[in-house]
């Protein structure tokens, strides 16, 4: 066989249809129109998953990601409290972590107050497949966020900052129910009737809860207003306020199983948005990046077993075909060329 | 921004959600010039709904001396200030509100017209209790006719609004307003503590919980007004100063439904602030006896009428109105109809009926008297009270 250029026009295309049907599959890396990439680097043993003063830091690469404030949806916020977070990523086997970083000179994480609002960092994840808005996904198109609180960590670490905190000389003689002495801490001076008085607790909801598990919300949203946390738990993190800068660990195991969590996979598009509480930031009024494309490098593709046979028996067939195609080709004589 | 009907002002106004109104509307008259301050409203409130930790600053009924009290403190004038002087056009009847509202005085990326109170605006409920708004005058008796000097007090609730703010203002959707008697609620399980709602509301009647982290407000006590039963602070009131029931819009007016016929057939009880553009639904009968020019900002421009109505009960012209104001509040049961008769052996007497139509309170205009001997024979003794 010699080769011409119709062989390989169609060694070309068929190239070109094995490597588009692929990427469309996510089965290798592909470009994804989200602009900056964030690489995570490739850790071999665990990961510091609530450090974020670990060393393993120092060998991920940071990316700047500029933030503009937040004005798809009103309260807006049209001046970014914060300008920019310091992202790096850390993945695993099994886990997948970021440190998020930016300049702060306050640390808000009290909340008991009418005007104190929290400082926070939120991290959200989609498939590749989807284009959502950028703030809180929309009907068909989840997204799964993960927010550090700073004021939830300050419970876990130094106990729920309650009344008596925030108002030491407060007094109180009397609570209907409660049980105990003055500051009647909650829950434990707040059982059965007495936490009907707490309408917040008592419906379960979780920002009315004492006693937290995780500085770290996960959550759900289909769009905008629709933002619930959900029945499992499975994020960690912790933030550290130093000299004017916080530092915040938010990770996961990459996949949970539990079907509200996006698995964190290659080509995976990410976004950030983070709060300044002395700013007043609180709910939309906050500073947003644009969405990230997610580079964990092969090995770390999406893991659903049914797209992912469905994809290689898809390339199979396309490469089988194109295989054919380009075989009959060669094969085919030249007519008017040869003769004895 | 979709445009809505707010009858108060006389004209459409912006509003985030589209109109729509409920099926009923809770509704309540207060009248001032009954009020005494005493504050049983305010602990009625406060033991039924408000005495849990983190709730302990709340008041979601209170009562404010005027001109010098505010709860919250400087509630009113804050925004009266950011919003400016209320412009109505008296040419046509019922003057037009030619103003801005706080949905339409927006600032950019905002949705309503607002501001956070700081934590310490709400550690002076009591600041200018019985202040009045003068020196008492150098007078033989400290006194002059009509009074130089005035004061009232102002009862506050959540107004239940036609047009919430703080339902506007929530960006989780988190506040509903009931389809079946309007009566507007924050869910607990929903809110996320941002406190838009607390910036939102223009007569501060949301508040955040110091321990639970979200915000809450009064719920006009649903789980009594589902009964057909008066909310507590309503139950309670010693000067018998509130009235209960449901309102119309002013097209769908019933004569003989006792809020319509204070507010839309009479004009005597008029909306708190209604250039705020909340149509809010507790109604007050504004004070005979305070400055008028303090009246119409407070009131809006129906002030001055209301007062001479109210003067014409006084001189006897206004029976019908005798008769609810009579009447509405010997009941705790929410009346639907009011009706006056000449009864043969009671005289003028008022009768009430509860939404179903069955009658539940009757009030003569004059109680009967009976006067007994000073002296009873029967057990030898002298009474102390012979009538």
């Amino acid at each position: 066989m010699e080769p011409s250029g119709r062989n390989v026009l169609g060694i070309v295309i068929a190239a070109a249809v094995l490597l588009t049907t692929a990427q469309v599959l996510g089965l290798i890396p592909g470009v994804v129109g989200a602009g900056t990439e964030l690489v995570a680097t490739r850790l071999a043993g665990e990961l510091p998953v609530t450090d974020p003063t670990s060393a393993s830091w120092v060998g991920a690469a940071p990316l700047e990601v500029p933030l503009s404030g937040q004005t798809s949806v009103t309260p807006s916020n049209p001046v970014p409290s914060i300008d920019a977070l310091e992202v790096r990523a850390l993945v695993n086997a099994t886990h997948f972590a970021l440190r998020i970083a930016w300049d702060d000179e306050t640390k808000d994480n009290r909340t008991t107050e009418v005007g104190e609002f929290r400082d926070a960092v939120a991290f959200q994840v989609a498939p590749p497949s989807q284009l959502p808005n950028l703030c809180m996904g929309a009907a068909g198109a989840r997204m799964h966020i993960m927010q550090w609180k700073a004021d939830w960590q300050a419970d876990i670490e130094e106990g729920f900052w309650d009344l008596q905190d925030a108002f030491p000389n407060f007094w109180v003689d009397y609570y209907p129910y409660a049980i105990g002495e003055p500051p009647y801490t909650v829950p434990d001076a707040f059982p059965e009737n007495a936490s009907v008085y707490l309408v917040g607790y008592e419906v379960g909801n979780p920002f009315s809860q004492p006693l937290k598990v995780s500085p770290v919300e996960d959550a759900v949203a289909d769009g905008f207003y629709t933002i619930a946390t959900q029945p499992n738990q499975s994020a960690l993190g912790r933030g550290v306020w130093d000299a004017g800068r916080w530092s915040v660990v938010i990770s996961r195991l990459r996949d949970t199983g539990d079907p509200m969590d996006t698995p964190i996979a290659h080509g995976d598009i990410v976004a950030f948005a983070v709060w300044d509480g002395a700013s007043g930031d609180v709910g939309a009024r906050k500073s947003v990046s644009t969405w990230l494309t997610l580079s964990l490098g092969s090995g770390f593709e999406a893991q659903d077993p049914v797209l992912r046979l469905a994809a290689m028996t898809a390339v199979a067939l396309v490469a089988a075909v194109a295989l054919v195609l380009v075989w009959r080709r060669m094969k085919k004589p030249r007519g008017g060329s040869g003769g004895t | 921004m979709p445009s809505v009907w707010n009858w108060q002002l006389g004209r459409s106004m912006d509003y985030v959600y589209s109109e729509s109104r409920p099926e009923k509307q809770v509704s309540a008259v207060f009248d001032i010039n009954k009020c005494i301050a005493c504050q049983t409203c305010t602990m009625a409130c406060k033991t039924t709904w408000t005495s849990g930790k983190g709730q302990e600053y709340m008041f979601w009924n209170s009562v404010e001396t005027k001109p010098w009290g505010s709860y919250p403190m400087g509630w009113d004038v804050k925004l009266l200030e950011s919003l400016g002087p209320a412009s109505w056009d008296y040419a046509t009847d019922p003057p037009r509100y030619s103003g801005k509202t706080i949905f339409e005085k927006v600032p950019d990326g905002e949705r309503v017209l607002g501001f956070l109170p700081e934590e310490m605006d709400y550690a002076y409920p009591n600041r200018g209790e019985d202040e009045t708004s003068g020196n008492i005058e150098d007078t033989p008796y400290h006194l002059s006719v009509p009074q130089a000097i005035w004061t009232f007090y102002l009862a506050r609730i959540c107004m239940h609004c036609t047009y919430p703010a703080c339902l506007a203002a929530c960006p989780r959707k988190a506040i509903y307003k009931r389809k079946e008697d309007g009566i507007v609620l924050i869910d607990q399980e929903r809110c996320r503590g941002y406190r838009e709602c607390v910036r939102a509301c223009p007569y501060k009647r949301t508040f955040y919980n110091h321990t639970t982290r979200v915000s809450e407000k009064c719920i006009f006590c649903f789980p009594a007004v589902e009964q057909g039963i008066w909310p507590r602070c309503m139950r309670n009131c010693i000067g018998k100063i509130r009235i209960v029931g449901y309102i119309h819009p002013p097209a769908e007016s019933d004569p003989r439904n006792p809020i319509d016929f204070l507010v839309h057939e009479k004009g005597l009880a008029l909306p708190l602030y209604p250039q705020y553009g909340l149509e809010p639904n507790i109604y007050y009968v504004p004070p005979i006896h305070s400055d008028a020019t303090f009246n119409r900002q407070m009131f809006g421009p129906r002030a001055d009428a209301a007062v001479r109505t109210y003067r014409r009960i006084r001189e006897g012209l206004e029976p019908e109105l005798r008769a609810v104001l009579l009447l509405c509040v010997s009941t705790d049961k929410i009346l639907g109809r009011f009706e006056l008769i000449d009864d043969p052996v009671q005289g003028e007497t008022a009768v009430g009926y509860d939404t179903q139509g069955v009658e539940v309170v009757r009030v003569p205009f004059v109680e009967p008297v009976v006067e007994r001997p000073f002296h009873d024979a029967a057990l030898d003794v002298y009474r102390h009270n012979i009538s």
